[in-house]
């Protein structure tokens, strides 16, 4: 749906925009002025606006991280019935998103977070088609528990759950990162069973 | 545009050629854009969209130029 309507957008503007360059001789007169400000700033503004927002949700999808080989093991590790791995676990219980697994799982809350994220998959597209890629990947910087948190903080599992009481400062240690969600909560992937 | 150096020529004639290539930009952008979205090939779309982007917001600012300054110049 969103695809046919911005496909029919771009195609009246850019009808618009081929009928203003054989009809405008001068943008002098107020109707020459008015269809160009409607064929050159509006439609192309509103068009921008929903492709932007059209490619964002795309690039979100669990089917576009994977669409490189790279990812391959990753994505079929979230449908490993693997009660012990994080991901799987998460996905097949519809605890995330199914859709934007990736994104909601390795970005961090915030702006700050999206942009991150954003240079992190311009590196990634750089090595994937002109660097090298290794065969063992590693996160580039130690996993977030903000992530984590910004789901489960709030929750009366974590916050009150008897794993999370000893010792007592476990909890602020998780809140500060002093201490990896993920050393007792792991692994996150579980890529031996491919 | 006073001066010894006219660095942007104004007036109709001006407004009218610059406001062409303009569109013209927007066309290439648009069709750029779909191209590399309706494809969905992460190079195509990590480099192609700010590409297409830039190429119809400068079609966006020719029309600013050619209304607002060339032609009222």
């Amino acid at each position: 749906m969103t695809v046919t309507i911005l496909l029919l957008l771009a195609a009246v503007t850019i009808v618009l925009l081929v009928v203003l360059t054989r009809a405008i001789r001068s943008p002098s007169s107020g109707i020459a002025r008015s269809f160009a400000l409607v064929a050159m700033i509006i439609l192309p503004g509103v068009w921008l606006l929903g492709m932007f927002g059209y490619a964002d949700s795309e690039m979100k999808k669990v089917s576009f991280c994977t669409s490189c080989h790279e990812m391959k093991r990753h994505g079929e590790s979230l449908l490993n019935d693997d009660h012990d791995a994080l991901a799987a676990m998460h996905y097949l219980n519809n605890r995330v998103d199914q859709k934007k697994a990736c994104y909601v799982c390795h970005t961090e809350p915030g702006l700050a977070g999206y942009v991150d994220a954003k240079l992190r998959g311009l590196h990634d597209v750089r090595v994937h088609y002109f660097g090298e890629v290794p065969e063992e990947f590693e996160l580039v910087a130690p996993y977030d528990n903000a992530v984590c948190l910004q789901c489960h903080g709030e929750a009366k599992n974590f916050l009150e759950g008897m794993g999370h009481q000893y010792p007592e400062t476990l909890i602020d240690d998780l809140k500060a990162g002093e201490v990896s969600c993920l050393d007792c909560h792991g692994p996150a992937h579980s890529l031996e069973a491919e | 545009m006073s001066g010894p150096f006219q660095l942007f020529p104004t007036g109709p004639d001006a407004a009218t050629r610059v406001l062409k290539r303009g569109v013209a930009s927007q066309i290439v952008g648009i069709l750029i854009l779909s191209v590399a979205l309706f494809t969905k090939v992460p190079l195509l779309m990590v480099v192609v969209i700010p590409l297409g982007a830039l190429l119809v917001a400068l079609g966006m600012l020719t029309w600013l130029w050619a209304v607002v300054w060339a032609d009222a110049g």
